[in-house]
């Protein structure tokens, strides 16, 4: 991590080297098809769920076909049918756009707990009972890494949509909060009847939406979990579960 | 010319807009006492330089339309503070977060501005080292009320509730109010610092723990109850035990275009706000529980009494009535009050000279006055309380 801490970690890249957060694909619905080659450059198996379930020995390679239709989710989920694995990180997302111009970003939700990382790399027993994360990341980063991501980083103009893709991957629930606007809840995030217009809102484990935003000035303000102990790591505020609006 | 300038004026006497001006003074030498008589260093946000600032700290009250200057004046040791208008989507000038807006230096008076739109509930806060601040007492409730606090909307039609409340949700952990804690971080341009184990030991609303609602509940007749709810802690308040037909009409200050009718149970995270109605036929005991959100585990949790009474057969409000704490520095609770709307109060010394006055809602400050013996006299409609009160050096 950006603070020297090494933690475990799995990743699905688009170049052939380790590299955090770099896997996020985008398909536009109804229009395009994906072949996905996954290559296992690890030197264990995996098996890998990707609308269908298959295993990849190390050093082999697998495909997906995707065709995203109507009916089809906001997005497919590539990852580990391993609990650990995915909790190491094995997993991304191929997000689905209604038109090729939607702009859309995304936020993969997450935390590390050092004591359950020390677990898996053990192989000791583990759970999530008495879960005390200390990392909150967003697409596998935190402040102020996450304000040079390109995928999650949203910038756009006053009176632009602008989409948000939300995914919880984590164990822990997430309180986000808006800074400037209020946004739309369209998936029912909140559990109010959708499209809630909201300025915080949770993202519980294992859900996911999409937020709107349309911004009615320009300026930076920030997004943040409003349990404020997430707005850290390691430790140390402000490096957690943070990143800014950038309108212009 | 002239016939322009009356016109001008007319419409701003006939619209109602109101330029509302309040001062907040940001301090890092609050204390509080806690149930068990643990005594804890707080910071906040007081109305006057003799208060010990309050937790939480005042509620502010807007109406629709209304121009709001807060003159926040940091008197803290050194430290620098913020005002984050939560939820009011004021620009970035007016947020309140230090490296994007402003930061107010000791001894220095910021001014945030915002224009009141939408009816709600909403919070303020220190932005600077959030999750200290925050913890260590600096926030509050900002209500943008319609005409009155008992107006609502439900389903797009204006409705009017028989009483309303707001509850703030907060929690204490003792170890973040040590000065290890608490007093990082004094240079304005350091943002940053080490944050212990958040596990919070007290579980608060509107500033008290449970043994002050289980001795002042809620007491008012049977009734339509608009309850307003906020959440500034940490973890997420579960509603599991609400009166039967309770509804959701308005989120983060926004009426919802269906009400939301809750038939289990309902979590406000954190930040969170929420204005539930409810019919009251019945005693209630409003359940809240508060849960971590890592493990969704129980931390905690706060039961608050609705009691009811019948006018003029049962019960005499004024008899509900408590002051406290009593002896006290001039910060004064008012319990069983519930939002009486004729309650006014009036302070005399011992030489029976009137001192201050004023109308109230939970509390009373007093401003200005010695610490000695003091009798206050407290009325609502016709019946009078009136008690000794002991002020004491702060």
């Amino acid at each position: 991590m950006a603070d020297s801490t090494w933690l475990p970690m799995y990743s699905l890249s688009d170049v052939d080297s380790f590299q955090k957060g770099r896997s996020i694909l985008e398909l536009v619905r109804n229009q395009d098809t994906l072949e996905l080659w996954v290559v296992n450059r690890h030197t264990q198996a995996h098996s890998l769920s990707c609308v269908t379930n298959q295993s990849v020995a190390a050093g082999d390679s697998v495909l997906f076909t995707l065709i995203p239709k109507s009916g089809d989710p906001h997005y497919f989920a590539l990852q580990a049918t391993d609990e650990s694995e995915n909790y190491l990180g094995l997993h991304t997302l191929i997000a689905i756009k209604e038109k090729a111009s939607q702009k859309l970003f995304i936020w993969q939700l997450e935390e590390r707990s050092l004591a359950i990382d020390a677990a898996i790399l053990n192989q000791q027993a583990y759970d999530f009972a008495n879960y005390d994360p200390t990392y909150f990341l967003i697409n596998k980063r935190y402040n102020p890494q996450t304000l040079q991501d390109s995928f999650g980083r949203v910038v756009g103009g006053v009176g632009d949509s602008l989409y948000i893709l939300v995914v919880n991957w984590g164990h822990a629930d997430h309180s986000l909060h808006f800074h400037g606007y209020h946004i739309w809840d369209l998936d029912g995030l909140s559990k109010l009847p959708a499209p809630a217009s909201k300025d915080t809102l949770p993202v519980r484990k294992g859900e996911s939406g999409r937020l709107l935003l349309v911004p009615d000035k320009t300026g930076e303000y920030p997004v943040h979990d409003h349990n404020l102990v997430a707005v850290s790591g390691g430790g140390v505020y402000p490096n957690g579960m943070f990143t800014t609006l950038l309108i212009q | 010319m002239k016939f322009t300038g009356f016109i001008l004026a007319l419409f701003l006497s006939l619209s109602g807009f109101a330029q509302k001006n309040y001062l907040l003074i940001g301090r890092n030498t609050g204390n509080k006492t806690l149930e068990d008589s643990t005594k804890i260093r707080t910071f906040g946000f007081a109305r006057n330089l003799n208060e010990n600032p309050p937790i939480p700290g005042p509620t502010l009250y807007a109406k629709p339309g209304d121009s709001v200057t807060i003159d926040f004046w940091n008197v803290s040791q050194g430290a620098s503070h913020t005002i984050h208008l939560h939820g009011l989507d004021v620009d970035q000038q007016n947020d309140g977060v230090p490296h994007l807006s402003f930061t107010v230096l000791h001894m220095e008076h910021g001014y945030y501005r915002f224009k009141a739109v939408h009816p709600g509930v909403y919070l303020y806060h220190c932005h600077v080292l959030s999750p200290i601040h925050v913890q260590a007492g600096m926030y509050g409730m900002l209500i943008i009320e319609r005409n009155d606090s008992l107006e609502y909307m439900e389903n797009g039609s204006l409705k009017r509730a028989d009483f309303s409340f707001p509850i703030l949700f907060s929690e204490v952990d003792t170890n973040w109010h040590k000065d290890s804690v608490l007093m990082q971080g004094h240079d304005a341009m350091i943002h940053t610092a080490k944050l212990p184990k958040y596990e919070a030991q007290y579980f608060l609303a509107n500033g008290r723990e449970q043994n002050s609602w289980t001795n002042s509940p809620i007491h008012k007749p049977k009734g339509d109850y608009l309850m307003r709810l906020a959440n500034v802690g940490n973890y997420a308040i579960e509603l599991d035990q609400l009166p039967p037909g309770s509804r959701i009409v308005n989120s983060d200050g926004r009426d919802l275009p269906t009400a939301l009718s809750l038939d289990s149970s309902w979590s406000i995270y954190p930040g969170e706000r929420y204005d539930i109605v409810f019919t009251a036929e019945t005693d209630q005991n409003l359940r809240f529980t508060y849960r971590n959100l890592n493990t969704w585990k129980a931390m905690g949790q706060l039961i608050i009494p609705i009691q009811l009474f019948r006018i003029g057969i049962e019960s005499n409000p004024i008899n509900q009535v408590q002051l406290f704490p009593n002896p006290g520095t001039g910060s004064i609770q008012i319990g069983g009050l519930n939002g009486a709307a004729d309650a006014s109060y009036r302070v005399y010394n011992t030489a029976g000279q009137l001192m201050q006055e004023g109308v109230c809602e939970n509390e009373i400050q007093l401003r200005g006055l010695k610490p000695g013996l003091y009798f206050i006299e407290l009325q609502i409609g016709n019946q009078v309380l009136r008690e000794r009160y002991s002020l004491s050096q702060p």
